[in-house]
């Protein structure tokens, strides 16, 4: 299984807990079968620590056109829970996915992940890539903008 | 609004059901002022962008149990001007698509920014992100010149009202009354000091009119939620209560006294 947004932030180690919400986005499961099972013990996960039944949200697969490539490559391991395997999206893909989403929170979230002039320049060459996969170009040049603004030689 | 101050309204309402990250919550709910809380979220929101999206959220789920006059008096009172739009732009993001709309009456009270700019500091920070949101802001921020970037209320990291019910009785109470001058009545008694010490002082604290009081109190106290006093004429006499059948009542030296809230 593999995690994408805050929750793959935190459990990477990428992102600090506090002031992220519980809900936890997953990108990838294989095989696809396995996320309905543990749908259906999230309930039980939901009661158990007291937070919202909807925690566990696979609809990020949604998402996965907009991966860079090597995407695989950068993966971080999070644990193995029984015959689970749970990964999170390395620390340059969570980058470029908080670019591309672009909202406050995003913004906020690159802040934290203080990104370098290394990183930002990695991700600027490797974005180009991503056009020919349906990203829209308002999207494209957005989180383009941002990424520039990360930069820290950049900053204002 | 410092880290710690900001600690604390994120942990305020993981109690009311918003999922942050934090240690696991006690069995049972501690009580919490919601419309006081609602004033400190206004003087942090600026610095966290997702507590300002799910107390969004939060709202157009659950705006019905907020005391809407104890909420107007305490933004007066309590709010500092310079977070009036912010509060403003976050109840009128929340009241989006509702008809009627939830928070029209607090709204009417608040003015946008006297300066128009970014809402969150950390696009204030920088020039080029200033200048996108700009470009890129909903119509209700730029209504109330405190650009934001609109986003889907993320509903997916609220408890369901089962769960708030169950931890806070009182919000039964409030949705029941779908927060009208009763809740904020009941909600003045538990958290106002020295609202119950007179009709006068009571009105004071939830905002409304003496004569808008005295008529909650006569339904309040019909269902037994508060009960009147009359002050002892001497001093240490002790309080008695009005006696129900004297008619129409002189309540000028009545103290409020709450039985239950929940």
């Amino acid at each position: 299984m593999v995690l994408i947004g805050g929750a793959a932030g935190v459990l990477s180690g990428a992102l600090p807990a506090s002031r992220t919400t519980v809900d936890c986005d997953v990108l990838h499961v294989t095989p696809p079968e396995v996320f309905d099972l543990c749908r259906y013990h999230a309930d039980e996960v939901a009661r158990r620590f007291q937070i919202a039944p909807q925690w566990l949200d696979a609809s990020a697969h949604a998402l996965a056109h907009l991966m860079l490539p090597g995407w695989r490559d950068r993966l971080v391991a999070v644990g193995t829970f029984g015959p689970l395997q749970v990964l999170a999206v390395g620390r340059l893909d969570l980058i470029a996915l908080k670019a591309i989403a672009g909202r406050a929170e995003d913004l906020e979230d690159l802040h934290s992940l203080a990104v370098t002039n290394t990183e930002a320049d990695q991700l600027l060459q490797l974005f180009p890539s991503i056009q020919a996969h349906g990203i829209s170009p308002h999207a494209y040049a957005s989180a383009l903008e941002i990424l520039c603004s990360m930069r820290p030689r950049d900053e204002s | 609004m410092n880290p710690e101050q900001l600690d604390d309204v994120v942990e305020s309402w993981r109690e009311l059901g918003i999922g942050f990250v934090g240690a696991p919550l006690p069995a049972r709910g501690a009580p919490v002022d919601l419309e006081r809380l609602i004033i400190r979220t206004a003087a942090g929101a600026a610095d966290m962008a997702r507590l300002f999206g799910m107390t969004a959220a939060w709202f157009h789920v659950y705006g019905d149990v907020v005391a809407k006059h104890r909420l107007r008096r305490l933004i007066r009172d309590e709010l500092a001007p310079e977070f009036h739009p912010v509060l403003g732009l976050l109840l009128d993001t929340a009241q989006q698509g509702q008809h009627p709309q939830e928070f029209r009456t607090v709204i009417a009270e608040m003015r946008p920014a006297k300066v128009a700019r970014p809402l969150f500091a950390v696009e204030r920070r920088s020039v080029a992100l200033s200048a996108r949101v700009q470009r890129m802001a909903s119509p209700v921020s730029r209504r109330w010149r405190l650009w934001r970037v609109d986003a889907p209320l993320k509903l997916k990291a609220l408890h369901a009202s089962q769960w708030l019910m169950e931890r806070h009785p009182d919000f039964v109470v409030r949705a029941d009354m779908r927060g009208d001058l009763r809740v904020s009545v009941l909600a003045s008694l538990r958290f106002d000091e020295g609202a119950g010490q007179s009709e006068l002082a009571l009105a004071r604290a939830a905002g409304g009119s003496r004569a808008q009081v005295r008529n909650a109190l006569d339904n309040l106290e019909m269902t037994g939620r508060i009960r009147r006093l009359s002050a002892g004429a001497r001093a240490g006499a002790g309080d008695r209560p009005v006696k129900p059948s004297a008619g129409p009542r002189n309540h000028n030296g009545t103290r409020i006294e709450l039985l239950r809230f929940g």
